[in-house]
């Protein structure tokens, strides 16, 4: 029964509206954004300044980078935090900024004249004039030695007092800190990454990572638009009673319904795989590399199908329960939550255990092996969850079978409130 | 093959929609009968497993109620708001459902197509349900409820909103099913009950007023009605002082049927009962009367 079950519910989500809306989505997403791959090449010696930046963990490269950036903000009277996601620009009045000088002048030895006049010579040096006549920074990377003898532990606590006077979210919390530490990436870092990705990656793992960063983004909410209208569609139908007194368990009836959703769902991420896959494959034709032809299946199931499997669960209950789309709302708060809380994390090494887990480059390999064990973790807690989340589902679903939530006609006519009913007995 | 039902009793939390009901209901067509509200809907609900029972016992060929998916294995379920997935056809409406009933592909191809003839829709196959009329959805209703051949078939206000025509043709499909189910009737329409159904329930407030043959429930009236052509004028003193069942206007004359204990003080001529009239008077007597009122 189950397998048939599972084919009906296959066919409704192949006839549905919804479902082609979606596949339109994800391709629209997946071409406007990732589109055709400019495949990453060999770096070539002599181009100091030009192989990007990297993240170092080195102290001092964090505390120079985090007062150039306080010093910038400083001189620029615009300081940014994101409390809750949403990036919010902050201007302190006199005595706040006169804080933030003397903790400049504390951590750096200088004074708050000198400081100014040293970022004004970067920005002096860093611009370039472009053809319209505009101008523009060509680095916005300053730097700011702490003054000499001062220990981390100092810097942490004069940042502290930052964080304190601009609020929370922002680059000075003791966390986020060790981001600002940005160095630029030497010929010898340049290449090693570029050799990781032709050799251990297998040419294609990079950029199977790439796409399922950016299918993760769209996978991240999508799927709430679909199961959503499924549940719902038994409701708007009034067909629940005749699914409700037949022979079928509930562990069936929702179990293959969820099934249907994420396979359905799952299917056109695999065919838009093929798109990158055969990019690769035609990039590589005539030179001499291993190609991993698997990488793109064993990532979009790896990373992608997790997602789809927890927001689709995740729809699926609280539709199930509330018998409204309140699921959507849910969704689209959680999704901008992950959406920004991976932005400091967008070149992977660092995805911890958000929903959309970021990696927007097909490079830095030893990143994601160095964190490999957490993004396992990260994806196999959220396909459990999904799986807690489908039998509490069940279990709704069987109460709601019985009776417990009401299906009488007071309760019903109770829950309809003045909504027009699709009473084909024109009675009562 | 028969229903037991012993001191049910349903709440809808200080409510009580069912009060301790006892019924026992064999083969055949029976029919509950009551007006809105009476607890009818309540009662094919629970039998259905669609509500639960707070107290009492309830056998439905043998299978405790409590045994939700062996009941629903037995029973086939017309709701009094039958619908299905608007955009499905018919055919395919009825697979998916014989999915949900556990018939296997062989199964249902066999069984929908007979089925489908015998509702008079094996035209209709690929026509979506939303494109169906009234009767014909409620053939279907039919149709899907006895997909897995269910031994009871419980069907709540089927006729209601339906043309006469298809009232009629819906009732004799009810009657050709039952030669071999126990089917529930219920409904406030009492020519259903009538033209349908052997035996009879009348339920009100949550409670049994009356359970046997239809005949026994037409003899409780039986010498007490009349009818009497009177003026127009006159309708509204006949009206306050008896219990009118029917009435036909003809020109400045109305023929009114009405009960009444005794021998009424106007020119009337008693006259057989029928359903309508007994359910009228047993309806009447529960309000508390304890007998029709008399011209005054």
């Amino acid at each position: 029964m189950f397998l048939s079950l599972f084919k009906k519910e296959c066919t409704q989500v192949f006839k549905s509206l919804i479902y082609w809306l979606f596949i339109t989505c994800l391709a629209l997403f997946f071409f406007t954004q990732m589109g055709k791959i400019s495949f990453a090449s060999k770096p070539v010696k002599g181009q100091e300044g030009g192989y990007g930046w990297k993240q170092s963990t080195e102290k001092s490269d964090i505390m120079e980078g985090t007062l150039g950036m306080l010093a910038r903000d400083y001189d620029q009277d615009s300081f940014t935090t994101a409390p809750v996601g949403f990036t919010k620009h902050i201007t302190l009045d006199a005595s706040e900024k006169e804080k933030i000088a003397r903790i400049l002048e504390t951590c750096t030895g200088l004074s708050i004249s000198e400081i100014q006049d040293r970022y004004q010579e970067y920005v002096k040096e860093n611009t370039v004039k472009l053809a319209n006549g505009a101008s523009m920074m060509a680095a916005d990377n300053f730097k700011l030695p702490a003054k000499k003898g001062m220990s981390y532990k100092e810097f942490e606590k004069e940042m502290g007092k930052v964080s304190r006077i601009l609020g929370p979210g922002s680059s000075y919390t003791k966390d986020r800190i060790k981001d600002n530490g940005m160095v630029e990436k030497t010929y010898e870092d340049a290449l090693a990454e570029y050799e990781d990705l032709m050799e251990k990656d297998g040419f294609t793992g990079g950029y199977a990572r790439m796409f399922c960063d950016y299918m993760g983004i769209i996978l991240g909410i999508l799927p709430v638009f679909v199961t959503a209208t499924r549940v719902l569609r038994d409701k708007r139908s009034g067909i629940r009673e005749l699914i409700f007194v037949r022979k079928a368990s509930s562990f069936s009836i929702v179990c293959s319904r969820y099934l249907a959703l994420c396979v359905t769902m799952f299917l056109p991420v695999l065919i838009l795989s093929f798109y990158p896959l055969a990019e690769c494959i035609g990039y590589a034709a005539g030179k001499d590399l291993a190609l991993d032809y698997t990488a793109f299946f064993q990532y979009s199931f790896g990373w992608l199908l997790p997602s789809i499997l927890i927001v689709t669960a995740l729809s699926m209950l609280i539709t199930e329960w509330t018998e409204t789309a309140a699921a959507v709302l849910v969704q689209i708060v959680w999704w901008f939550f992950s959406i920004f809380s991976g932005q400091n994390a967008m070149r992977g090494g660092a995805y911890g255990f958000n929903l959309i887990p970021r990696h927007n480059t097909e490079l830095n390999y030893t990143g994601f092996q160095a964190d490999f064990s957490t993004l396992v973790w990260n994806r196999l807690f959220y396909t459990l969850l999904a799986v807690v989340l489908v039998v509490a589902t069940v279990l709704i679903y069987e109460a709601k079978r019985k009776g417990r939530f009401g299906n009488g006609k007071i309760s019903c006519n109770r829950k309809r409130n003045h909504t027009v009913s699709f009473d084909l007995a024109g009675t009562h | 093959m028969e229903i037991r039902i012993r001191g049910l009793s349903k709440y809808y939390g200080k409510k009580q929609a069912l009060k301790n009901i006892s019924l026992t209901i064999p083969r055949g067509m029976f029919g509950l009968l009551g007006p809105n509200g009476a607890g009818k809907t309540t009662l094919m609900k629970v039998l259905a497993t669609l509500l639960k029972k707070q107290e009492g016992r309830i056998e439905i060929c043998g299978i405790p109620i409590e045994n939700a998916a062996a009941v629903r294995a037995v029973t086939g379920y017309l709701p009094q708001e039958f619908s299905l997935y608007p955009n499905m056809g018919v055919y395919e409406a009825m697979d998916y459902l014989g999915v949900l009933s556990g018939l296997g592909k062989a199964e249902r191809k066999k069984r929908i197509p007979i089925l489908l003839r015998k509702v008079n829709l094996q035209d209709q196959t690929k026509t979506k349900v939303k494109a169906l009329s009234g009767g014909m959805r409620r053939r279907l209703g039919i149709a899907q409820a006895i997909l897995h051949d269910p031994k009871v078939l419980i069907v709540d206000e089927p006729t209601a909103g339906l043309d006469p025509e298809e009232r009629v043709r819906f009732r004799n499909l009810l009657c050709e099913i039952a030669e071999e189910r126990v089917v529930i009737l219920s409904t406030h329409i009492v020519g259903d009950i009538e033209a349908t159904c052997e035996n009879v329930a009348v339920l009100d407030h949550g409670e049994i007023l009356y359970h046997g043959t239809v005949t026994e429930l037409i003899r409780m009236a039986d010498g007490n009605v009349y009818t009497a052509t009177v003026s127009r004028k006159d309708m509204e003193k006949i009206k306050s002082a008896y219990l009118v069942t029917s009435m036909m206007t003809m020109g400045n004359n109305v023929t009114v049927r009405f009960l009444s204990e005794s021998v009424p003080g106007i020119r009337a001529k008693k006259c057989e009962a029928g359903v309508e009239d007994a359910y009228m008077y047993l309806m009447h007597e529960k309000e508390g009367a304890g007998h029709v009122p008399e011209f005054v």
